[in-house]
């Protein structure tokens, strides 16, 4: 269910990305419109959705989207 | 589709959960940031550019005179001149410092952002497409701790929390939207429960709440904030299901109503449906629904007016009836900009005059516009109906202030006791308005033939007119009258009286030691009681004193 929305959010964020089936295996760099200042807005976006809030470094070391799903489940714990 | 260009000194976020609300009347645009210059060059003049500015990254040092600053005043200013659609500039400089520190002064940023305010003020007089945002102000209603996140700022060179950003997206839409809305013109009230706590047929006019500590207050103040638009120029009109006789009653009778009979314009007090009443009114005041406002307490009347006559726009009150009064007061509906709705065919006018304004690049030129302005000072002494504005003159006066002498009254009136013509105010009105009283001079005597300034200062608002000349000019003439023959001045510098320190520096004055005075030991030593000995002392000759920039001031 949740993965549902992350990738709305993922498509929201890269309106222009082709993102592929396998949407779960992105990361920074990869759809390519998923670059530095667009990682801010998507952990941005994220933060708002699921009301969680990134410390600096783990906005630099989240890089993809299994990292990010770990952190929203580690959220709900 | 209208289009919005934003652009910003440091990085907005751009996604849609901040800027979801534009998307079906606004294609939104947003510059790279940092390259708040580039849109203020661009020639693309067909759509709404905001600017989105934050002092600390115009220059860390929140210094007015930096470049960076002059920059986007020179730039902005020639945007305006081919301006054909609206810019806005929102800015901020708030940053966090310490109470104590600023206990005795302002802060560098609150002074810059200060300057700021002022100076777009005086633009927005000027072009009347220009529109700022003090965003310092609209983020403090949320709270600025809460609208700034510096893990934002160190991640991604991003001032704003999410919520800061809700924010600022809200205030230009706020604004954005106000451009192409008609302004409201009426508004229309319920009566029971909405001007007044109960029902009058019921409770009777002893029963009703009004004025009464609680819920009756508020309905008093909901009054009078309807009674203030009214003033602004908004019709008011009621639409009521009662009796007429007894809706009247109240106005006519109640001790704590606010609104009088005579502030009403049209009423409709009648048991048929409302927004029956409302297309009659519209009929009667040959007025466009699109300009009603309908206020009512009953969320059922509300959704049928809204579904009968969707073009008037019904309000929907807060909740808590207690913040009903805050509300009426914060509808942008009714608070367009008067000098746009006044001044619309002198657009044109405005816009050859800041043509003309850009092409004054020499000095010449700027005598010219100066000129065509009109300014016309005039000057007073002090009386008992502009001392308080001379208090307040001598206190809050700093950037223009030449000694930055705090008088109070009794020293002042010392003064004045020795002599009457020694102390006086300056007031100007030129093209952009009745300024009012802006200025105020003080001299003492060193000996009978030679005077000082003890004070000269200027509210900054109306620096750039060269009216500090005239206030000289006016000293001087007062000087010579009293017979003297020379005037020396030495400016006390503070931090932030850097004009008044240029302007002692610059002609008409001449350091002390190049004119020949004469002094007696006597008035040296007296001199030297007023003045530092390490700073440079000016003087001036009266005998042979040419007035400045005569030729600008009219009489």
């Amino acid at each position: 269910m949740s993965n549902k929305q992350l990738l709305k959010i993922m498509e929201d964020t890269f309106p222009t990305a082709n993102i592929p089936e396998n949407w779960m295996e992105s990361k920074l760099g990869s759809p390519k419109e998923w670059d530095s200042l667009g990682h801010f807005t998507f952990l941005m976006s994220i933060e708002e959705y699921y009301k969680i809030k990134f410390s600096i470094d783990q906005m630099s070391e989240v890089t993809t989207i299994k990292q990010i799903m770990e952190i929203i489940d580690n959220s709900k714990k | 589709m209208k289009k919005i260009r934003i652009s910003s000194s440091s990085l907005i976020v751009s996604s849609s959960n901040f800027w979801h609300r534009f998307s079906d009347e606004y294609e939104l645009d947003f510059s790279e940031y940092g390259n708040w210059s580039g849109a203020l060059l661009s020639e693309e003049m067909n759509l709404v550019d905001i600017l989105v500015i934050f002092s600390s990254d115009l220059n860390a040092n929140m210094n007015k005179d930096s470049d960076s600053s002059a920059l986007f005043f020179k730039l902005l200013e020639g945007k305006l001149c081919k301006a054909k659609s609206e810019v806005v500039v929102a800015f901020s400089s708030w940053q966090p410092d310490s109470l104590v520190r600023r206990s005795k002064y302002d802060n560098s940023n609150k002074e810059f952002h200060y300057w700021m305010n002022t100076k777009l003020n005086i633009l927005a007089t000027k072009y009347p497409l220009l529109y700022k945002i003090d965003l310092d102000y609209e983020l403090s209603i949320e709270g600025l701790s809460q609208s700034f996140d510096s893990r934002n700022w160190y991640f991604a060179h991003c001032h704003l929390s999410h919520s800061g950003l809700r924010t600022l997206s809200d205030s230009i839409y706020s604004l954005v939207t106000s451009f192409t809305k008609p302004t409201s013109k009426v508004l229309i009230l319920d009566c029971d429960n909405t001007l007044w706590g109960g029902v009058i047929g019921e409770d009777g006019i002893s029963g009703i709440q009004l004025g009464q500590d609680g819920v009756g207050k508020m309905f008093s103040d909901f009054q009078i904030a309807v009674k203030r638009l009214s003033k602004e120029g908004v019709l008011l009109a009621l639409c009521s299901k009662n009796e007429e006789f007894d809706v009247w009653k109240v106005f006519d009778e109640h001790e704590s109503t606010v609104l009088s009979r005579n502030d009403i314009i049209i009423s409709k007090i009648n048991w048929s449906d409302k927004s029956k009443n409302i297309k009659a009114i519209s009929k009667e005041l040959s007025l466009d629904l699109n300009s009603f406002v309908f206020f009512d307490d009953n969320p059922v009347e509300r959704e049928k007016v809204r579904k009968i006559l969707p073009m008037v726009n019904t309000v929907e009150p807060p909740e808590n009836i207690l913040d009903w009064p805050k509300f009426l007061q914060n509808l942008d509906c009714f608070a367009k900009s008067k000098l746009i709705e006044d001044d619309k065919n002198k657009i044109d006018q405005y816009r050859k005059k800041a043509k003309f304004v850009e092409d004054s690049s020499s000095s010449n030129n700027e005598m010219e516009y100066l000129k065509s302005i009109k300014l016309k000072p005039r000057f007073t002494n002090i009386n008992e109906s502009n001392l308080m504005r001379a208090m307040q003159l001598i206190g809050k006066t700093n950037q223009f202030n030449l000694r930055t002498v705090r008088h109070s009254q009794s020293t002042l009136f010392d003064m004045i006791n020795v002599n009457n013509d020694s102390v006086f105010l300056m007031s100007l009105v030129d093209a952009y308005g009745d300024h009012g009283l802006i200025g105020l001079a003080a001299i003492k005597d060193i000996s009978s033939r030679i005077v000082y300034i003890d004070s000269l200062l200027i509210s900054c608002r109306v620096l750039g007119r060269y009216i500090e000349y005239e206030l000289l000019n006016e000293i001087i003439r007062r000087a010579k009258d009293y017979g003297y023959k020379y005037l020396v001045s030495q400016c006390l510098p503070t931090e932030r009286n850097t004009p008044a320190q240029d302007f002692q520096k610059g002609s008409p004055f001449t350091k002390m030691e190049r004119i020949d005075l004469n002094l007696t030991s006597r008035e040296r030593k007296d001199l030297y009681n007023y003045f530092l000995e390490n700073e440079s002392i000016y003087a001036i000759e009266l005998t042979n004193y040419q007035e400045k920039f005569k030729e600008i001031f009219n009489e």
